[in-house]
């Protein structure tokens, strides 16, 4: 959804791009001492909007300008986004094939590049990424000016295939008004509180949650909601298959225990975080598992702002849409967390809900086109550029987003401020297993929200499910694998 | 010593020229099919035998391809979401064959029975229009009639004091794959209905002259005389439907995409999902030739039964 909801926003955001070109541009050197300033290149840049989410001033009339002044000889081209989000993967493959991709690429998640390796679509990112920014005084490495957690999470095999300039991540969005109405005065922590709290709206006629159970978009909240659900009750089972920094199950980690039979679904750790689904979708809204609650009209965020939900998961990339809704009082919580009271999973420390963290927002990639059309260094310049802290701040802000930049604030106005500070936290604290599950492909994520519609709806039994999300894994395993192993 | 005769001679030489003139004119004939002939083989014929070959192969769409023999069959025969789309698409035929040849049939029948030409004129545009509104308007429109909460159908339901009836009709699966088969509703197809129109006009109106001479009344005309020379529409209609049945998934992609869980899966929708979002390109080309011979065995057999009635 996030994908249908820039390209809403997108057009209004061109206009923007003209009414507001010059406001707060970043200051640049003279020409003279500008890196890269003699280059000369076409450089094509397909963004999925992430250059024109808001329509306020903000990166793309900006920065993008100010880069454009300071290098006449590149042209920089905006590729516009194919009309349907769920054809995305395709024309990106299809265009990635024929060779004709733009040379910067927004591919759906920052792990999509990973599986093209062997297909030598993309660039390896890690030279440029241990080079000193030219753009930054006293840079030594390209990768300083991100924050540590974001570069541990876009590296793949200890390499970089794709680059982040901001993050954001999933939370419940909530409407104040309701809450108050229904006697709710704090935004529940735990997850007994949050059946609670869904209980209270239920009964004052309120629909708690809007949930897009239809969504089957890669990378999209929905089918990556389960990631934060087996956050808070697998933890065990996480601290025996990974040996990461991070804490962080790897991609090869979670396939090699698919393939051991440490992670199987049949473990009841794994089968509680589906129950705590079935317990949360007592409270969705009436037909959410059907796809038609995804369209324009009835998805849970055009019905959040229409006040006929009280709660919606969503990413941040809401902000500014709501933000244009006068009457709508709300804010945002995590996933909230699993205690003993109400499930034996549950263990203790505080586990992270996040399904994005820094990588899912708006991570770029270099295609093979660079090479090809020998516009590398221009291409390496542009990144070096957007890479300057202050352009991550600008593109963050404007989107909902948060700068990847370290030690950066979150930005904004007040009220997006203090929303994306929840955001930021959510981000910080990712589901362990996300990423490693993201990484299985479009096709495990598609088919494993089907399956969470048919247990949803009482279509499959537990077992059944089980059973049914066993052999998805494995089939995604054995087809990770071809990939996984390679750099 | 054999004298030739003069005339065979000359009936040689005319065969001949007849035989070359015949051909000349052929190969004028055959020049100009022959670029819709080329036309034909690259984007019909060539996609169609790509797929039977890349049906006994493991092909992603991106990499070579690599020969697995009769593996996707193997496990086609054992995927329950293909089992399930062929279910599901059996009763959408089903539903489709019998919506499309009696409603547009009675339709078309009844305009054929007005007396003012210009009233049949009339009739037949109020049908006939809606075949402009592309398909994807259509099924949005659909869509909202079905969204539970504030579509047109609860809102009726609601209204009619028959709220406890109302329901999430896409979202729930035991209602989805019906409310798929509704759509449309009052199923007067304005193809269906110029069809039959025009099956309808082509009967002799002696042959009806006959018959109300002879007797018959207008509903044993109907089924006697009408409905027998109108087997050609039928079985036309039928070959059309039941095609079109087996490769459709429009609808269900908009406003179910297969959901909830597998309630409205189609084949068509599991060619497109496996193809071009799994990148099982090769399990996707098995599951088309699948499809592709169902698709011929019912319609050869529909060829085979219904045999027109000629006048």
């Amino acid at each position: 959804m996030k994908r249908m909801i820039r390209s809403v926003i997108g057009s209004s955001a061109v206009l923007s791009l003209v009414a507001f070109g010059t406001l707060g541009a970043v200051k640049v050197p003279a020409a003279k001492s500008v890196p890269g300033a003699h280059l000369k290149a076409h450089l094509k840049v397909f963004d999925w909007l992430c250059f024109s989410q808001n329509s306020a001033p903000g990166f793309a009339s900006t920065v993008l300008k100010s880069y454009r002044k300071t290098h006449p000889g590149i042209r920089l081209t905006i590729v516009p986004p194919p009309t349907n989000a769920s054809n995305f993967v395709l024309w990106e493959n299809t265009v990635l094939a024929e060779g004709t991709a733009p040379q910067i690429i927004a591919p759906p998640v920052a792990m999509e590049p990973w599986q093209d390796i062997p297909r030598h679509w993309y660039m390896n990112l890690t030279g440029l990424m241990n080079a000193p920014d030219p753009y930054v005084p006293g840079n030594h490495h390209l990768y300083g000016l991100f924050a540590p957690k974001v570069r541990q999470e876009l590296q793949f095999h200890r390499q970089y295939w794709s680059i982040a300039w901001s993050g954001q991540d999933a939370g419940i969005w909530y409407n104040k008004t309701d809450f108050r109405k229904a006697g709710i005065h704090q935004v529940p922590t735990t997850w007994g509180q949050f059946l609670q709290d869904m209980r209270k709206l239920k009964q004052i006629g309120v629909i708690p949650m809007g949930f897009d159970l239809g969504d089957t978009v890669y990378g999209d909240p929905i089918p990556s909601v389960m990631a934060a659900l087996e956050s808070l009750t697998m933890q065990p089972i996480f601290n025996q298959l990974t040996h990461s920094q991070t804490k962080l199950v790897t991609v090869p980690e979670l396939v090699r225990a698919i393939d051991t039979g440490a992670f199987r679904t049949t473990n009841p750790r794994y089968e509680a975080a589906w129950k705590l689904l079935k317990a949360w979708s007592a409270y969705f809204e009436p037909g959410a598992a059907g796809v038609g609650t995804g369209s324009a009209t009835n998805n849970s965020q055009t019905m959040f702002e229409r006040g006929k939900v009280a709660m919606f998961y969503a990413g941040s990339y809401v902000i500014p849409a709501l933000n244009k809704m006068p009457d709508l009082n709300y804010g945002v919580f995590p996933i909230p967390q699993l205690t003993k009271k109400t499930s034996s999973a549950a263990t203790p420390g505080y586990h992270g809900t996040g399904v994005w963290g820094g990588w899912g927002a708006c991570p770029f990639a270099v295609t093979s086109t660079a090479k090809t059309t020998h516009t590398a260094a221009a291409v390496d310049n542009f990144i070096q550029y957007l890479s300057v802290p202050k352009n991550q701040e600008r593109f963050a802000w404007d989107s909902g987003y948060v700068s990847n930049a370290p030690g950066t604030p979150v930005g904004g106005p007040p009220k997006t401020r203090a929303l994306l500070e929840t955001v930021r936290y959510i981000m910080d604290h990712p589901s362990r297993i996300s990423e490693a599950e993201t990484a299985l492909g479009p096709g495990f994520e598609q088919s494993q929200v089907k399956v969470m519609q048919s247990y949803v709806d009482g279509q499959l039994s537990l077992g059944q499910a089980m059973s049914q999300m066993e052999n998805l894994f494995r089939q995604a395993a054995l087809q990770t694998k071809t990939w996984v192993g390679g750099q | 010593m054999t004298r030739s005769n003069p005339l065979a001679e000359l009936s040689l030489v005319n065969v001949g020229k007849r035989r070359r003139a015949i051909a000349r004119r052929s190969l004028v004939g055959y020049g100009f099919v022959f670029p819709s002939l080329c036309f034909a083989a690259v984007f019909l014929y060539g996609p169609a035998l790509s797929a039977v070959y890349h049906a006994f192969t493991n092909w992603d769409g991106f990499s070579p391809p690599q020969f697995i023999g009769l593996e996707n069959f193997r496990l086609l025969a054992g995927d329950p979401v293909f089992l399930q789309s062929l279910l599901n698409v059996v009763k959408l035929a089903g539903w489709g064959v019998l919506v499309e040849l009696t409603v547009p049939l009675l339709v078309a029948r009844l305009i054929f029975g007005l007396r003012s030409f210009v009233a049949q004129y009339w009739m037949r545009m109020v049908f006939v229009v809606p075949l402009v509104v592309p398909t994807v308007v259509f099924v949005l429109v659909w869509g909202f009639f079905y969204s539970p909460l504030g579509g047109l159908i609860d809102a009726l339901l609601h209204g009619v004091g028959l709220g406890a009836l109302a329901r999430p009709w896409l979202g729930d699966p035991n209602t989805a794959l019906y409310a798929i088969m509704f759509m449309g509703f009052p199923w007067v197809d304005g193809f269906g209905l110029l069809i039959y129109t025009a099956g309808l006009q082509a009967i002799p109106d002696e042959v009806r002259e006959a018959a109300d001479m002879d007797g018959a009344s207008k509903l044993r005309r109907f089924f006697r005389i009408e409905l027998p020379l109108l087997s050609g529409q039928l079985r036309l209609l039928l070959l059309l439907t039941v095609i079109n049945t087996l490769s459709t998934f429009t609808q269900v992609l908009i406003l179910t995409n297969g959901g909830p869980g597998n309630a409205t899966i189609l084949p068509g929708l599991v060619i497109y999902q496996d193809a071009f979002l799994n990148q099982q390109f090769g399990y996707a080309s098995a599951i088309g030739v699948v499809v592709f011979a169902l698709t011929l065995v019912v319609n050869v057999a529909i060829t085979r039964i219904l045999r027109p009635v000629e006048f």
